[in-house]
């Protein structure tokens, strides 16, 4: 079976829910349900099928043809089959995701991988402001799932991050990292004050922008850790993966929150 | 309060999203109480109770700082005596404690003296030993200034002090976001940034910032209602009808002269002291100007029936 497709006819004129878009529900439901589904987020009530051409079959690979930054909660509570969307999304891509892949053949609005506690996102361009962070009155950002942006993040990437592996490939904004209870968090360069508020967990980053006073150096050694994680971090970005050293220099905080957290320099 | 009932109303008739004029700092306080709460108390409270008030940033300068420290605690506990303490800002008759690495880091370092940890500095012993000490200390300080991180930081010092002693702090939010955010709860059961467009309230301070709607080209229609503040700039690139109650006539497509509360008008506005709604006489009464909500709610009448359904 081919997979089920979401062609794009038009840019959207408004911003979109697409969180019913998930294997789960799709299994259950006929061609013409489907494309009843209301996608649509104002007055206007629009459906599926006034902003997309429905083709394919298979309910457990989703295709979207075409992409907007108005595609909101892409793969929201996944729990397993594949999407792929050939575009950018908007915000909450994989909010509360258990399983599953998303992949973006574009860029990423805020919060992707909120709350994420299983699963594997891949954004092959850039994502916005709180990649893997929590959103509003949420617990958590990532949360056991691994997210791997191939460009650049926003500020606060990885904020309130619980569990997991968030890679990114080029640079984040400000604050990543911040308020990190725990999850390993991997860029080639990070903005200023990494870290801030963070409990646990490990940062390792090329280069990074001004740290804070609660962060203390600890040395450099050899890291047994680091080829482990090397080896993790390998099977999703391999230049991150030769970015990693075994004898990284090591400082521990934010000692105004727990100060069990770390920032690896590896440049 | 009537004025914003009233846009409430409009609102739920034509399917609009609602923010306040003025929520960066009321934000910045709500999201860190939504996701691990606060320890807050009100600037009354504080002038009564308070044995020491520590003072961050810019609400060393702030007329409810100024309210707060004045005279003596009728309540105070027996046997302390009231330490001010200005961090990162002079004020008179109060400690200045320098911050010289940035207001946000130096509470960091505080909070590392508390806990007496490595990144401790000696300097900063002194203040850390009499928060400790306080019987009932407040921490006063403007959210819009020190940011989302900035609050995560004060009130996780509330958190660390709370261990063995009473703390508190106080935000120093605009009198008119406090008032959108109680009317906002009692009418959608959540804060403004709420959307009606699927006609039940949806609650996402990204999504329904109206700045960012404006900017993006989701919305297609401004209505302001800030009788005292015009709109900003970035209202200009779309339709907008504005109730002022002093304009100067071009500050949008439609601009309606309407009565400002407590002085063309009575009203019931927000009183940052107390922290609660009051009612206020009209200063300057004046009958040839309408009350913002009697507009709003002609346009809701109008916006109901060409939709083809009652109120």
């Amino acid at each position: 079976m081919t997979a089920l497709t979401f062609t794009l006819k038009a840019p959207p004129p408004e911003r979109l829910d697409l969180s019913s878009l998930v294997p789960a529900r799709l299994q259950r439901l006929s061609r013409a349900e489907i494309e009843r589904l209301p996608v649509g987020t104002s007055r206007r009530a629009l459906k599926l099928a006034d902003l997309f051409a429905v083709s394919g079959a298979d309910p457990v690979e989703l295709r979207f043809e075409g992409g907007s930054e108005r595609f909101d909660q892409v793969g929201a509570h996944l729990a397993d089959g594949r999407i792929l969307v050939d575009g950018d999304v908007g915000q909450r891509c994989g909010l509360d995701m258990a399983g599953g892949d998303i992949e973006v053949r574009g860029d990423a609005g805020p919060f992707i991988g909120a709350g994420a506690t299983g699963g594997t996102l891949v954004v092959h361009g850039n994502a916005a402001e709180k990649a893997g962070g929590a959103v509003h009155g949420g617990r958590y950002g990532l949360a056991g799932a691994t997210l791997v942006i191939r460009g650049d993040a926003g500020p606060r990437a990885g904020d309130r991050m619980r569990r997991g592996l968030m890679l990114v490939g080029g640079a984040t904004g400000d604050h990543a990292g911040s308020r990190m209870i725990a999850g390993t968090l991997i860029a080639r360069s990070v903005g200023a004050e990494p870290g801030l508020g963070m409990r646990r967990g490990t940062i390792a980053v090329g280069t990074h922008g001004t740290l804070v006073p609660t962060f203390m150096p600890s040395g450099a050694g050899d890291l047994i850790f680091m080829r482990l994680l090397r080896r993790a971090v390998g099977k999703h970005h391999l230049d991150l993966a030769k970015m990693l050293p075994d004898d990284p220099f090591r400082f521990v905080g934010d000692q105004a929150a727990l100060g069990k957290g770390e920032i690896l320099v590896c440049g | 309060m009537e004025a914003l009932r009233a846009a409430f109303r409009l609102a739920q008739a034509s399917g609009a999203a609602l923010d306040g004029s003025d929520l960066d700092g009321a934000y910045s306080e709500l999201s860190v109480l939504a996701a691990s709460g606060a320890m807050a108390t009100t600037p009354a409270e504080a002038r009564a109770r308070a044995d020491l008030l520590l003072l961050v940033g810019r609400a060393t300068d702030h007329a409810v700082t100024d309210f707060t420290c004045a005279g003596t605690p009728p309540r105070q506990a027996a046997g302390t005596e009231r330490r001010v303490i200005a961090l990162g800002g002079i004020r008179a008759g109060a400690e200045a404690m320098p911050a010289p690495a940035g207001l946000v880091p130096t509470l960091g370092l505080l909070r590392a003296a508390l806990a007496s940890r490595p990144s401790a500095r000696p300097e900063h012993a002194d203040v850390a030993r009499a928060l400790k000490g306080a019987r009932f200390g407040v921490v006063l300080y403007d959210p819009a200034e020190l940011g989302e991180m900035g609050v995560d930081m004060v009130l996780g010092l509330m958190r660390d002090l709370n261990a063995t002693t009473r703390f508190s702090s106080c935000a120093l939010v605009e009198p008119a976001a406090r008032l959108v955010v109680a009317v906002s709860a009692w009418t959608l059961g959540q804060a403004p940034r709420s959307g009606l467009g699927r006609g039940v309230p949806e609650h996402d301070p990204w999504r329904f910032n109206a700045e960012r709607q404006v900017c993006s080209g989701e919305a297609d229609t401004l209505v302001w209602v800030h009788p005292s503040v015009p709109p900003p700039a970035w209202t200009r690139s779309l339709p907008a009808l504005a109730l002022l109650a002093d304009p100067r006539g071009d500050e949008a497509d439609i601009v309606v002269a309407v009565a400002a509360p407590g002085r063309d008008s009575a009203g019931t506005l927000w009183d940052a002291e107390r922290a609660t709604m009051t009612f206020r006489p009209a200063t300057a009464p004046r009958t040839d100007r309408p009350a913002a909500a009697v507009i709003l709610d002609a346009l809701t009448e109008r916006v109901t029936m060409e939709r083809g359904h009652p109120c």
